[in-house]
């Protein structure tokens, strides 16, 4: 019994009847910290503890989420048999009548409607193995376009930046272990203080071996308390920036010509470009100082070595590709990449971030990181898969764009795992409407989510403690889970239910696996000779060396950990750089009287995605289990607003009601909300729909909104 | 495995440090040291302060022999080793071979004595040793005129050190300026200043070509042509690396033994460590650096595969003649350079910070050495200095740990793991913990993301020394006792007393009634321990005076207190008043600051009867109670009752009405509002559109505690958490101190967690009359989380 810290409560130890211990990786964020979760049955019940367990990456450090990380996964709430919505009311029934639900639905649409007419929505948290097997259960299940995932939230910028600029997106280019030689690091819309905090001491080693950081962040964050240069910026002026910080290095003659010279195309093109702006118009325009600017530029650029990282502040806007390009022009005009200590990296949010988007869930990817329109990657893949190359589907299109098309009719049914797109989507109220349009959902999940709660089947999923499979972390080190906690009750891998389904539309033959590393072993040839090459990493070698870096073409080969020290991937062998159109210059929301605030989204520490794991557990909950919005003092004053009262925020989209926190460490222009919850608190619902034109991410960090406080329901008397 | 023998020769700093450290790493080493010197190994720092007469002996010497025995360590003082085998790893010595699996050469330096005409004449000295210090001790008393060679570090030590005797002393320095390789012309001049203020004389600029004299000294000739007398020369010129047996056993040297940055030399299992080392072109003189290489070696002797020595930054902190003293990097200027001085004439400080670029590349801190060791790294990485360096660098006088200190005790230190000041400080004074990792063992900070680690380390520093203490330290209850709340309330639970007095007695209470403030305590701890452990037989133990709703006044009567459950007054209870008040012949009665009705003067004889007649329950337990919830609002203008919420709070009181608290708590039931307002409760339940809240008054704030969909739940949480204060409050104890004690996460924790939650309902449930009406089934088995 917990005694909660009585003061009368006895302190008799328990007796141990029985333990057992599961090695597994904390699901919350890309560290994938390794961990064991000890479950003791004792004669006062059972006990649960956290235990660190070291590797290259993590060493064993485990931050708030790591140590709770088992909470969700005992709780009431979790389903462990399918459920059945019958009158607005989920109740279970038994796996058989599941599938001869799903059977029957699905061979209906698509007689009626065509094959296209199914969607597959999926997720960033997946296991390499369920990703690469959802994208094959799309194509070549259901036979289907439509699929897409949430990552196309979370990394489409920065990925379609890595690979148009070096020919490959590998998250880091460097391995983690390469942080503490950078003498200069810009970290850009990155709060890895609170989203990674396992993350944080290979930058204190950075820091403490003379390395100069500058933080550009519109709030001071955790991170940006430990930088030495904080540039404030307005938030989506990232584009502006970084095109000040290149007029500075250029205007300085600062730039590493040999690099550029022999490694790089397209720097003159840019130089040209970036000479048509003063640098003090563009620091106006991102309202930084630019002395500020003028330091951050020469420091970095002088640097012996340097990195950049960016995450979602650059990447989740509308102009997020092109932002991010710019980054990743810095690093190229200083001939900051591919040396020790030199390089850039996007540091993923979501668990699998980096595999997920590797293996095939994209609406125009094929695994192993191919493209659905390259006529050799579609021969190549219906060799592995044993179908006709004309079988397989093509290109669909993006997870925002999918929940239009079930709104207006044209998709009908939709298989979705591993995601919550009611708060995650922008917009949310049209994801609502598209959610409720749909003639058939089916959800496989570990609780009844707020998406969930539209389903006509939810399907009870493993935990990552019980599911056994590999994930790729933000270094791009391929890493096995152990996961072998049994499942509970009814519940199923994803990958069992991906087959059961797909053997009931009669495609048993390409869905037979018996464990998760059968389907590695698939994915193995489906990714040999792609840019993410995981052909030579078998679950062996993984044990073995502690996690395998891709590409890693042949068995005898290792792990390539740092990238492009002699080439690029392009033709070429060069890295481009990049030069927007003329004309091409992205413009975003303005304030308006109207809507006279910035309104930027981001995570808390102790959540996770929409929070339909972390909001389970007592321990993460107890931090923050509403959402809220962080204003500047004065800005609350201007608007009326009593500290700690609930405040309305509104745009053209929606509207929320939120209590404000005050905050100094935020700009007077702008407010602040975690994005972790649904419902009234969805942040979700003042973001517009727009997309950014090559990757169709939508701007979730920038909205203009307004504010006041909220309508207290005055009583009658 | 077997273990390793570890052979150090030498027996200075550097060997003991390296002992030191890897006692401290593993037990899987033996360890044997070769010290020339016959003495036990002492602090060789520390020998300028003997010479001075400030210490003794005796605490210059570390380790006895005692302590080597029982450390397992064989300590052999005054035994040279002769010669070293490396191809079958044995050394040889006096007493024989001894065979080694590791060698380490800790063999140090020896004095430089330059090669001028004299030298060995009488009356000349080296300054090196505690043997040479006994020598300068035995010959200064009787000499007249002392002179030391030699203005630097070691100089001016010896210079100081022999200042108290009679004898006039000189230092003799070739270059300008005393200390030239560390200070600049000012602080020189300085030092120079306060060491002539001391009785120290100086000549500067002065070559020292002979020294004068038959047997004995006379006298020193300079190149300049002069000379001067002296009965007594002092060499403290420099080191040079005591190299003989390393090059005899043809180990690579130059300058010193040449050691990598494994600390490793060029013969295989041989290694090198302090003043005897050349590490990439550099030897080394001062403690700092000696002491990093041996770290770096006990880390690698004791496993660690990568720890590596990259040398150490030139920098120096020192004390002389009671001035702070430090030094860094290069004091050199040219064009591309820029400085930065500060020189406070009235406080003798001095402060200078040479930049290069937009790196620091020397300073020099004279009587204030604040800033030191961001000035070293600045120095060493090569950093740019960012703006708050600056400012911090600049001003004139900065307090680095004065934030710390000023930082409130709530105040989070690690965010990721939920600790705050006042946690750390608790565990280092309490615990006395001395060293970083155990306050990350005890307290969980900066376990996870290090980003506080320095926040803790300095915590833990001031907590050391005693600068800063917890702010809810507990103290003794009263002047009655020297038990603090906790203490008091472990030491009834083992001695079991069944009365306040008896606790008195068994707990040696100076009073034998004890006062006001802890025959009450006692009498509510009692209470709650026997109400826990199921033992509390009947109401009949304590008398009336305990019962929150009967109080015993000075002459003897009791002042009575009926309950106005959701702060309304029914019908009944008026006219039952008014037939009481007539009846028993009472006064008035009076309504209390907190909106009570209060009886007063009731004769002892009828507290039963009119208890009765009122519905007073003849409760007999000690403690608060819980206010009667109102629901009563306020508006700008007025106060208003809100009858709607009358069920409510009568449903949320009705169970918990008879219970006792540490304290009184103030509730309020409100509709339409969204925060507290004002400072009148201490909690709030409020009711929206769509949920309820539970906020309390925290900080001057109103804080959302929990907030849930339904009143059925919402109450639940409300009652764990009366139970949770009832269980974790000491007597007395307010809710909004209990909360900050606890901290509103820490709570909520407990509260969330459905276990917990299900848990402090049961235990609330077994003290009430009647079983709490909660869902909750009774657990078979319940969850612990760690």
């Amino acid at each position: 019994m917990n005694d909660f810290g009585s003061n009368y409560g006895r302190t008799i130890e328990p007796t141990v009847l029985e333990e057992n211990r599961h090695q597994a990786q904390c699901p919350f964020c890309s560290m994938q910290c390794k961990k064991e979760v000890v479950e003791q049955i004792t004669t006062k019940g059972i006990k649960y503890k956290t235990v660190g367990v070291d590797n290259p990456t993590t060493h064993g450090r485990l931050c708030v989420k790591g140590h709770s990380a088992y909470q969700h996964v005992i709780h009431e709430d979790r389903i462990t048999a399918p459920m059945k919505k019958v009158n607005g009311r989920f109740k279970s029934i038994e796996w058989d009548e599941a599938l001869d639900i799903i059977e029957q639905r699905t061979k209906d649409i698509q007689q009626t409607s065509g094959k296209n007419a199914l969607s597959v929505y999926g997720g960033g948290s997946l296991t390499n193995e369920e990703s690469y097997l959802l994208g094959k259960f799309a194509r070549v299940g259901l036979q289907t376009k439509y699929i897409d995932y949430n990552g196309r939230f979370c990394m489409s910028s920065a990925a379609s930046a890595a690979t148009k600029t070096f020919g490959v997106d590998r998250g880091f280019t460097n391995g983690i272990e390469e942080i503490p030689n950078a003498k200069c690091i810009i970290l850009a819309g990155t709060n890895i203080a609170e989203c990674q905090p396992t993350i944080m001491p290979y930058f204190e080693q950075a820091k403490q071996n003379g390395a100069f950081i500058i933080v550009i962040d519109p709030r001071v964050t955790e991170t940006a308390k430990m930088a030495d240069l904080h540039l404030q910026l307005k938030p989506g002026e990232d584009w502006s920036l970084t095109t000040a910080l290149l007029k500075v290095i250029f205007d300085k003659n600062l730039q590493n010509k040999e690099f550029l010279q022999n490694r790089t195309e397209g720097a003159e093109e840019l130089e040209a470009y970036v000479r048509q702006y003063s640098v003090d118009e563009l620091a106006k325009r991102a309202d930084v100082p630019q002395g500020d600017i003028e330091q951050a530029a020469t420091i970095f650029a002088e640097a012996g070595t340097g990195m950049i990282f960016t995450a979602r502040g650059v990447e989740q806007q509308i102009d997020g590709h092109q932002a991010v390009r710019h980054f990743i022009n810095l690093a190229l005009i200083c001939g900051h990449i591919g040396k020790p200590g030199s390089g850039y990296g996007a540091i993923t949010g979501q668990a699998n971030g980096q595999g997920g988007r590797e293996h095939g869930q994209k609406s125009d990817q094929l695994p192993g990181y191919r493209s659905i329109e390259d006529p050799k990657a579609r021969e190549h893949m219906a060799a592995v898969w044993n179908i006709n190359e004309e079988d397989l589907p093509g290109k669909g299109v993006s997870a925002y764009e999918m929940m239009q098309k079930t709104k207006n009719g044209e998709i009908k049914g939709m298989f979705l795992v591993g995601s919550n797109p009611i708060a995650s989507n922008p917009n949310a109220s049209i994801v609502k409407q598209g959610l409720e349009a749909l003639d058939f959902l089916v959800v496989v999940d570990l609780f009844i989510s707020e998406t969930a709660e539209y389903a006509d089947l939810v399907l009870p999923s493993t935990a990552y403690i019980e599911d056994e499979g590999t994930l790729t972390n933000m270094e791009g080190r391929v890493t096995w889970r152990q996961g072998d906690r049994p499942a509970p009750g009814q519940a199923k891998h994803d990958w069992e239910i991906l087959s059961l389904i797909a053997a009931r539309l009669g495609k048993e033959k390409w869905f037979s696996y018996r464990s998760a590393k059968d389907i590695f072993e698939e994915l193995r040839f489906a990714s040999k000779g792609g840019p993410a090459d995981y052909y030579g990493i078998t679950y062996e070698r993984i044990k073995q060396e502690n996690g395998v870096f891709w590409p890693c073409p042949s068995p005898e080969e290792k792990g390539r950990q740092r990238l492009f020290d002699e080439s690029f991937v392009h033709d070429s062998g060069r890295a481009r750089c990049f030069t927007p159109e003329h004309g091409e210059e992205i413009i975003k929301e303005r304030l308006s009287e109207a809507r006279p605030l910035y309104l930027t989204t981001g995570r808390v520490m102790s959540h996770y995605l929409t929070g339909v794991q972390t909001g389970k557990s007592a321990k993460l909950n107890a931090r923050y289990f509403e959402s809220f919005v962080e204003i500047h003092p004065e800005t609350a004053e201007k608007y009326g607003i009593k500290e700690n009262d609930l405040v309305t925020l509104e745009s053209p989209q929606g509207s929320i009601v939120v209590r404000n926190q005050w905050s100094e460490n935020i700009r007077k222009d702008t407010i602040f909300v975690p994005f972790h919850w649904a419902g009234k608190q969805n942040v979700n619902r003042l973001i517009a729909g727009r997309l950014d034109p090559v990757c169709q991410m939508p701007g979730f960090k920038l909205a203009a909104v307004s504010m006041k406080p909220a309508e207290a329901q005055k009583q009658k008397i | 495995m077997k273990k390793q023998h570890v052979v150090i020769i030498g027996g200075g700093l550097a060997a003991i440090r390296l002992m030191e450290q890897l006692r401290e790493r593993t037990a899987r080493v033996h360890i044997s040291i070769f010290s020339k010197e016959k003495t036990l190994p002492y602090n060789r720092i520390q020998l300028s302060s003997y010479l001075n007469g400030e210490i003794t002996e005796d605490d210059l010497t570390t380790y006895t022999n005692k302590w080597f025995r029982r450390n397992n360590i064989s300590f052999h003082p005054g035994e040279t080793v002769q010669n070293v085998l490396k191809d079958e790893k044995k050394i040889i010595t006096a007493s024989g071979e001894h065979s080694y699996d590791h060698l380490v050469f800790a063999t140090g330096s020896s004095p430089l004595i330059p090669p001028v005409e004299g030298v060995e004449k009488e009356g000349v000295f080296p300054f090196r040793t505690l043997e040479d210090c006994r020598r300068l001790v035995k010959a200064a008393g009787q000499k007249r005129r002392i002179l030391v060679i030699g203005g630097g570090l070691l100089g001016l030590e010896a210079a100081n050190g022999l200042s108290r005797f009679d004898a006039e002393v000189t230092v003799v320095q070739r270059a300008d300026n005393i200390m030239d390789r560390q200070l600049d012309l000012q602080s020189a001049a300085m030092l120079q200043g306060k060491l002539e203020r001391r009785g120290v004389k100086f000549l500067l600029s002065k070559d020292v070509t002979s020294i004068l004299g038959l047997r004995k000294v006379s006298g020193i000739a300079f190149g300049d042509g002069t000379h001067v007398e002296a009965d007594m020369v002092v060499f403290a010129i420099g080191i040079r690396p005591q190299l003989k047996l390393a090059e005899a056993s043809g180990i690579e040297t130059n300058r010193g033994i040449i050691v990598n940055d494994r600390m490793e030399t060029s013969e295989k299992h041989i290694y090198a460590i302090g003043e005897c080392i050349e590490h990439d072109g550099r030897t080394y003189g001062l403690v700092q650096p000696v002491n990093e290489q041996a770290d770096v070696l006990a880390r690698r002797l004791s496993g660690e595969h990568k720890a590596y020595y990259k040398g150490s930054s030139t920098s120096a902190k020192l004390k002389i003649s009671g001035v702070e003293l430090f030094s860094v990097g290069s004091l050199i200027e040219d064009e591309a350079t820029k400085s930065w001085v500060l020189h406070d004439e009235e406080n003798e400080l001095y402060k200078k910070i040479v930049f290069r670029h937009k790196t620091v590349q020397g300073a020099v801190l004279y009587g204030n050495t604040t800033n030191s060791d961001l000035l070293k790294s600045l120095v060493m990485t090569d950093k740019p200095i960012n703006a708050s360096e600056k400012k911090q660098l600049l001003s004139a006088s900065s307090e680095p740990a004065g934030f710390l200190l000023e930082m409130p005790g709530s105040d989070t230190v690690c965010a990721c793991n939920n600790v705050n000041k006042n946690t750390i400080i608790q565990a280092v004074q309490e615990k006395e913990l001395t060293t970083l990792d155990e306050v990350k063992a005890c307290t969980g900070a900066s376990t996870s993301c290090g980003g506080c680690s320095s926040m803790a380390e300095g915590l833990l520093k001031l907590a050391c020394e005693g600068k800063v203490e917890a702010e809810n330290k507990t103290e003794a209850l009263c002047g009655c006792t020297g038990l603090d709340h906790p203490t008091l309330i472990n030491r009834l639970m083992e001695v079991k007393p069944s009365t306040p007095e008896e606790a008195m007695d068994a707990l040696n209470w100076k009073t034998p009634e004890g006062c006001e403030m802890c025959r009450p305590a006692i009498a509510y701890y009692l209470y709650m321990i026997q109400m826990k452990q199921g033992e509390l037989s009947s109401n009949e133990t304590l008398p009336f005076t305990y019962s929150p709703y009967i109080s015993l006044e000075a002459d003897g009567t009791y002042t009575l207190q009926p309950i106005m459950k959701a702060g309304i007054i029914s019908p009944d209870l008026i006219k039952n008043l008014n037939t009481v008040i007539e009846k028993y012949q009472l006064s008035y009665f009076h309504i209390t600051a907190d909106g009570r009705i209060q009886l007063p003067y009731v004769e002892d004889e009828d507290v039963v009867e009119v208890c009765d007649s009122l519905d007073i329950p003849l409760l007999n337990f000690p403690g608060f109670q819980m206010t009667t919830v109102q629901s009563v609002f306020k508006d700008r203008i007025r106060e208003r009752h809100n009858p709607g919420m009358v069920p409510y709070a009568l449903e949320l009181e009705e169970p918990v009405e008879a219970v006792p608290f540490p304290d009184t708590l103030r509730f309020v039931m409100l509709e339409g509002f969204s925060i507290l307002e004002g400072n009148h409760v201490d909690a709030g339940l409020l009711k929206m559109e769509d949920k309820w809240e539970f906020h309390i008054h925290f900080e001057e704030k109103s804080v959302l505690l929990f907030s849930a969909p339904t009143f059925m739940e919402i109450k639940e949480y409300i009652w764990a958490l009366l139970q949770y204060y009832r269980e974790t409050a000491f007597f007395k104890e307010s809710f909004a101190r209990w909360c900050g004690r606890m901290t509103i996460i820490h709570i909520r924790e407990g509260l969330f967690d459905p276990d917990t939650r299900e848990q402090l309902l049961h235990q609330l449930s077994t003290c009430l009359k009647k079983p709490l009406p909660y869902h909750f089934s009774i657990p078979e088995g319940s969850t612990v989380h760690e």
